[in-house]
C-alpha cells in the first residue's frame, strides 16, 4: 500500500518538475516578447497597443508562474534560497533558460529536500 | 463586455477562490506530519477537498485573476496606487494558495511546525488579504 502511495508520489513529482519547465519557459517567453518586441514598438513606432496586449498576457503568465513556484515548492519543500532563484530569473528576460537548466538538474539529482 | 458583468463575475470568482483558500487551510493544518518523501495513508475528505481545489478554487483564481486584468485594463486603473498595492497582495495570496495546493498534493503535513512556518497562519492571513484587497477596491483610500 505505502509501495503504491510513494510510487504514485513519483510520479507526481515528475508531472510536477514537467508542469513547471513548461510554465517557466511560457513566462519567459511573453517576458521576451514584451521587453524585446512590444516595447521598442511603443517607443519606437508609436504602436501602445503592442504593450497594452502583451502587459495583461505577461501579467497573467506571471501569476501563473509564481502560483506553481509556491506549488513545486511547497511540494518538494524546497528551501528559500531556492525559490528566491527561480523568482530573481524568471524576472530578468531569458532567465528562464538558465531556470529550466536548474530544473533539469534538480528531476536528475532528486527534487526532494526533505 | 460590459464593465458592471465583469465586475460581478470577477467578485464572485474572487469570493469562490477565497472560500476555497479557506477550506484548504483547514485541510492541511489537520495533515499529518512529513515523513521522508513518503505519502501519508490516503484520506476521503482530503481527497474530496483535493479534488475541489483542482477543480472549483483553482479555476476561479484563475478567472478571478483575468476578469480583474479585464477590469482594470477597460476601467484604464493601471494609473492608480491602489490597484498595485492590490496586486502585489494577489500576487502574495496566489503564491500562499499554491504553497497550500503543493502541500495538500504531498498528503503531508507542515513540515516544520516552529513560528516560522508561514503555513501555520494560511486562515487568518487569507481573511487579512482578503479585506485589504475589498478595502482598496471598494474605498479606493489612495
Amino acid at each position: 500500500m505505502m509501495g503504491d502511495a510513494t510510487e504514485d508520489l513519483q510520479s507526481a513529482a515528475r508531472q510536477q518538475l514537467r508542469r513547471i519547465r513548461a510554465v517557466s519557459l511560457l513566462e519567459g517567453v511573453t517576458l521576451v516578447i514584451l521587453v524585446f518586441v512590444a516595447v521598442p514598438l511603443k517607443h519606437l513606432a508609436g504602436i501602445d497597443a503592442a504593450t497594452a496586449t502583451m502587459g495583461p498576457i505577461h501579467g497573467t503568465a506571471f501569476l501563473i508562474y509564481i502560483w506553481t513556484l509556491a506549488h513545486t515548492a511547497s511540494f518538494f519543500g524546497w528551501r528559500k534560497g531556492e525559490i528566491f532563484r527561480l523568482f530573481l530569473f524568471a524576472a530578468v528576460p531569458l532567465g528562464a533558460v538558465a531556470n529550466a537548466r536548474w530544473l533539469k538538474h534538480k528531476e536528475a539529482t532528486g527534487a526532494f529536500s526533505n | 463586455m460590459d464593465y458592471l458583468w465583469l465586475k460581478a463575475f470577477h467578485v464572485t470568482s474572487f469570493a469562490v477562490w477565497i472560500g476555497g483558500m479557506l477550506i484548504l487551510s483547514l485541510a492541511v493544518s489537520s495533515l499529518p506530519a512529513a515523513t521522508g518523501s513518503d505519502a501519508a495513508a490516503p484520506s476521503p475528505m482530503i481527497d474530496a477537498i483535493s479534488r475541489w481545489n483542482r477543480w472549483v478554487t483553482s479555476p476561479a483564481m484563475l478567472l478571478a485573476w483575468v476578469f480583474g486584468i479585464a477590469l482594470a485594463a477597460q476601467g484604464d486603473w493601471f494609473s492608480a496606487p491602489w490597484l498595485w498595492i492590490k496586486l502585489v497582495i494577489i500576487t502574495l495570496l496566489s503564491a500562499l494558495h499554491g504553497a497550500l495546493s503543493g502541500r495538500l498534493r504531498r498528503r503531508t503535513g507542515i513540515l516544520d511546525a516552529s513560528p516560522r512556518s508561514f503555513l501555520r497562519f494560511a486562515g487568518p492571513v487569507t481573511i487579512a488579504s482578503f479585506l485589504i484587497v475589498t478595502i482598496l477596491a471598494v474605498a479606493k483610500p489612495i
